[in-house]
């Protein structure tokens, strides 16, 4: 990507208005994927410097910085399986010491691991202006309106896993599948390859994960088929409930 | 855009565009043991330590290094002559073109974890590539070298 111009703004107001005064300004997190854009931009907004790196252990729940990183998420003592399983296999050390939370989101990858962790265990996101917002409404949004993210709040749930399945160690997920339980088990399934998406059940029988991914659409390209990523979906959803029992 | 950065405990004042990233600020500066690979981020080769992190400097843009402290395989050289003798008796050195990338790779390793277990080596390296040695060598190479540091687990 070309940068015309790179603002390093030290105040989120400082930031904020100038991500909505200048329409063709684009917001850096971690950068690491949006270098590799082909494009020409005339201003970027670096929101290193504006403290947002933080993971604040509040009881029932936690609240990450949206600079915070993947590998911070991957070695923090007081954050949700699910997400620290999410993290572990993006890339190696070194891009996870780059890449952060609010990037993987903002950024809507439909290969992202994290957003599907976060959808599943309920995650609520903060904005700037916008303030709190479900990550599954967001996920939704087709043009979500200019706004900075803050921070992102999970809830602390006791039972959750993620599970993908990766042709090579660091790469993209095929598939990828979080559960959690909150009043029923929730089921972010990310990699479709189209964005995670949301299922949710009673039960956790072959049966009911059957039932359950019966409306869920799942699509081909080069690396995989649509059937190969629904049997792969199954069998790691099954194995994920598995392993949540197993968890202590 | 002019930054200050420190780079293997020398100080530096340059200029840098917008979009220059770390590893041509780096090589421009000197330091040419930080090579490019695959530039986006997969193989390891251009990592260095900035503020003690493991960092891929194809994808760190040098105005973020701004008041930071970086490290290359230059600010280390007894300990990566150290590091590649363990390779090398594991006849884990071939081309070596990864060897600068992974020798700053097993050295933020061996800050970063206590004790490590061969897949936590695994775990920690799998983000640097080698295409000539099939990692065996590597893995017997790092963990004798962490044994003799007194960081290996039994």
């Amino acid at each position: 990507m070309k940068i015309e111009k790179m603002l390093r703004p030290s105040s989120l107001s400082e930031a904020y208005s100038a991500y909505v005064d200048n329409k063709e300004s684009v917001l850096m997190a971690g950068g690491v994927f949006l270098r590799l854009q082909k494009r020409e931009v005339p201003c970027v907004i670096d929101l290193s410097l504006l403290a947002l790196d933080y993971v604040k252990d509040e009881g029932n729940l936690v609240k990450i910085g949206a600079m915070t990183t993947l590998r911070e998420i991957e070695t923090g003592d007081v954050l949700p399986q699910a997400l620290q399983r999410s993290v572990c296999q993006i890339g190696g050390i070194g891009l996870r010491n780059v890449a952060t939370v609010g990037g993987s989101i903002c950024g809507r990858y439909p290969f992202s691991d994290i957003s599907t962790a976060l959808l599943s265990l309920g995650a609520k996101l903060v904005f700037y202006k916008a303030g709190e917002v479900a990550i599954e409404a967001y996920l939704e949004e087709e043009h979500p309106t200019r706004d900075i993210l803050i921070e992102v709040i999970v809830p602390k749930l006791g039972k959750s896993n993620f599970m993908c399945f990766k042709s090579v160690y660091t790469d993209f997920s095929l598939i990828s599948v979080a559960v959690s339980y909150r009043d029923e088990w929730c089921v972010g399934i990310g990699s479709r390859p189209g964005g995670p998406i949301l299922v949710k059940s009673k039960a956790t029988s072959e049966k009911d994960i059957q039932e359950m991914l019966k409306n869920v659409s799942f699509g081909g390209d080069n690396r995989a088929s649509g059937d190969y990523r629904k049997a792969l979906a199954e069998a790691l959803i099954d194995d994920a409930f598995k392993g949540v029992s197993e968890w202590k | 855009m002019e930054i200050e950065l420190t780079v293997n405990d020398i100080q530096f004042k340059t200029l840098v565009e917008p979009d220059e990233m770390l590893l041509d600020t780096l090589r421009r500066l000197g330091f040419k043991s930080v090579k490019r690979g695959c530039d986006t981020t997969s193989c390891g080769i251009c990592s260095v330590i900035v503020d003690g992190k493991l960092v891929p400097s194809c994808s760190y843009y040098s105005v973020r290094a701004a008041g930071k402290s970086v490290l290359t395989v230059e600010g280390i050289q007894e300990e990566a002559r150290r590091i590649g003798a363990y390779l090398t008796a594991e006849g884990a050195e071939q081309c070596g073109f990864c060897s600068p990338g992974l020798v700053m790779a097993v050295y933020a390793m061996k800050n970063e974890l206590r004790n490590p277990t061969l897949a936590d080596i695994k775990h920690y390296l799998a983000g640097n590539m080698c295409r000539c040695s099939g990692y065996e060598g590597q893995h017997r190479g790092i963990l004798k070298y962490l044994e003799v540091c007194g960081n290996a687990s039994q």
